[in-house]
């Protein structure tokens, strides 16, 4: 797995990589994961239980957790470890991770194959957006597979990652790649059980997530105050830390609602169950999310979701389990409403919720769909350097030849580290090696 | 004095026992790993270019001016010292009831000019680890000693210099590992 994101930051795509890599390793695979250092104490190699090796390499982060793109500064590092661990597969994960992006780019040359997944919607007009999409296109245009989260963010990544050809009868007709599948996230349903009962009296409504823009802060902002105005027995708990904290105390502060909201400031991850299960109803105000699993694990808690309808959460749950509000504030009004009014009559189960959304995901099934991924991607045939060249080629008039520039001299960077640092000389990884240090070593960081 | 050469494929890497101690010593030459199983050297021994640095140096001194005449000296005097700071070998000396000591040799092959050494007592030995780290664009196995001072813990690696293999590590380190669990663990003050 090669990801910017991971342990020790948290999040979502964080902890779907580190689910993914442990139930992979209970099915006997051998999984290691690359990512960049955190000084002062997550550097070099460490181990996180169950047998999973980390790799913290040296490259700076510039903003929350992701690097510089880069084209070659990887390589080294790469060749060395795909050699010593022979490793077979290579999943790289996130766009925003660029450490991600040229091990798919490296890793041909040493015939190792490409999974790609990506967790989350972007959009295409604005500048940044036009600047990552046109690295996406390059990065996937030679990879072995794509997995996408949501049905919607499969149609965003097809979009974005160009991931279309002619169609064989009929030139004039885009068919869309056979290698990009979805495959959801999964949660750890024991970790999200309902509380006891509560009295209807006092209502809480819980809103936990990164307070930034894209989450849909300035929607609570608008709504909260008239939802308490409306009804004297709801509250509020907001948990979560960003730079929209601002807009919160604000408004909190001028409607002077001081007793009716509550802010918890970060909560971390073992806290979140107490929290939700502090509460009846989950509002998330997203504007734009590819799954949503927060509105998920909450439900599995037992909580009534209310969401805003964007991007891949109507796919998520069974319509009667969610209420769904457009973006704006009038209607997430009417959608709070409603569920408030739903909850007080008693008319939602939490322990019937709970039965049911365990059997929705679970992190078996999904570990083995990911599983059948690789398999396909293993059994068949890798490109060779003259297709990719051809491909690569074809992105367009100046990404064509940039991108094939930066390919072939890729080749010769290999070809130099090939005679500098030479195949025999690389310290490999053996069987007893692994075992005796996954065993002896407790080091985290 | 007895010398075992335990390992057929690192023969660089020998065990010395004595009475009063053994040494594991690993010196800077192994054995080409592809197969040929010719000799590569990391500390070179004289070498017939090293003549030619008179010759150069002679055809260069007169026309020189004083600048380049300093310049001309310090690089002779830094080929010097790079040629006379070889590492020869290095060594992990085990004292029984002492602790462990690691050294490194270095000097111009064969002649040693200097040897830095560094002691563990038993006492301030907690632990013998081996980990894998990162140097320069190499990921590589190391075996340190974790002493525990009163100051916390710090690291000493083993063959720093040399970073000899996994097969070389692993049986230093058992023997290691070994000794310490013989030990009389120290008094711990409560």
């Amino acid at each position: 797995m090669i990801a910017d994101f991971f342990y020790p930051d948290v999040g979502g795509v964080e902890n779907h990589i580190y689910m993914l890599s442990a139930n992979l390793i209970r099915r006997g695979h051998k999984v290691i994961v690359i990512t960049h250092s955190r000084p002062p104490d997550c550097v070099g190699i460490r181990w996180l239980s169950p047998a999973l090796k980390v790799y913290y390499l040296p490259f700076v982060p510039i903003a929350s957790g992701a690097t510089l793109p880069n084209f070659f500064t990887f390589l080294p590092y790469l060749r060395t470890i795909l050699l010593r661990e022979h490793i077979h597969l290579i999943h790289a994960h996130a766009s925003l991770s660029s450490l991600g992006h040229e091990g798919i780019l490296h890793s041909h040359l040493m015939g190792v194959r490409t999974v790609f997944t990506d967790h989350s919607l972007f959009g295409f007009e604005d500048a940044a957006s036009i600047l990552t999409n046109k690295l996406l296109a390059g990065t996937l245009r030679n990879v072995d597979a794509v997995i996408c989260v949501s049905h919607t963010g499969r149609e965003n990544t097809v979009l974005r990652g160009e991931l279309f050809e002619q169609s064989d009868d009929d030139p004039h007709k885009l068919v869309v790649s056979s290698n990009v599948y979805v495959i959801p996230n999964a949660l750890v349903a024991e970790r999200f059980r309902p509380g006891p009962p509560k009295s209807t009296d006092i209502i809480t409504i819980v809103v936990l997530s990164r307070l930034v823009y894209r989450k849909g802060i300035d929607l609570l902002v608008a709504t909260a105050p008239r939802i308490c105005a409306a009804f004297q027995n709801v509250r509020f708990l907001i948990g979560g830390d960003g730079p929209k904290l601002i807009d919160l105390l604000q408004m909190r502060e001028k409607h002077l609602l001081q007793d009716r909201i509550e802010l918890l400031g970060s909560v971390p991850h073992n806290d979140v169950r107490s929290v939700l299960n502090r509460g009846s109803i989950f509002v998330n105000t997203s504007l734009t999310e590819s799954f949503g699993i927060a509105i998920l694990e909450a439900a599995c808690a037992g909580l009534y979701a209310v969401s805003t309808r964007v991007g891949g959460v109507p796919e998520i749950l069974p319509e009667d389990m969610i209420s769904f509000a457009e973006p704006n504030e009038d209607d997430l009004f009417r959608a709070i409403s409603k569920a408030i009014s739903i909850v007080s009559a008693g008319e939602h189960d939490p322990l019937q919720a709970h039965e049911r959304i365990k059997t929705f995901y679970d992190w078996a099934q999904i570990t083995e769909r990911t599983e059948r991924v690789y398999d396909t991607v293993i059994k068949s045939e890798q490109r060779d350097l003259w297709q990719r060249i051809l491909r690569t080629m074809r992105l367009g008039r100046f990404a064509g030849p940039i991108y094939t520039i930066i390919l072939i001299v890729d080749c010769l960077f290999f070809l130099f580290l090939e005679w500098w640092m030479p195949r025999e000389d690389i310290d490999f990884v053996t069987l007893i090696g692994m075992i005796a240090l996954s065993l002896s070593l407790q080091v985290g960081c | 004095m007895q010398r075992l050469h335990p390992l057929q494929t690192n023969p660089e890497f020998s065990i010395l026992r004595s009475a009063s101690f053994h040494e594991y010593r690993v010196e800077n030459w192994h054995l080409a790993r592809d197969g040929s199983g010719s000799v590569v050297r990391n500390a070179s021994s004289w070498s017939w270019s090293y003549s030619l640095l008179p010759v150069i140096i002679s055809v260069l001194w007169p026309k020189a001016g004083s600048l380049h005449r300093i310049i001309l000296t310090l690089a002779v005097i830094l080929f010097l010292w790079t040629r006379c700071t070889q590492v020869i070998h290095e060594s992990v000396i085990v004292l029984p009831e002492h602790g462990i000591q690691l050294e490194t040799h270095r000097g111009f092959p064969p002649l040693t000019f200097s040897i830095s050494r560094r002691f563990v007592p038993h006492t301030m030995l907690r632990d013998v680890v081996i980990n894998e780290g990162i140097k320069r664009w190499d990921i590589r196995y190391y075996l340190v000693a974790l002493n525990e001072g009163t100051t916390g813990i710090a690291l000493d690696v083993c063959f720093p210099n040399i970073l000899p293999h996994f097969p070389v590590l692993i049986q230093i380190y058992r023997d290691l590992r070994h000794l310490i669990a013989v030990q009389v663990p120290p008094l711990q003050s409560p």
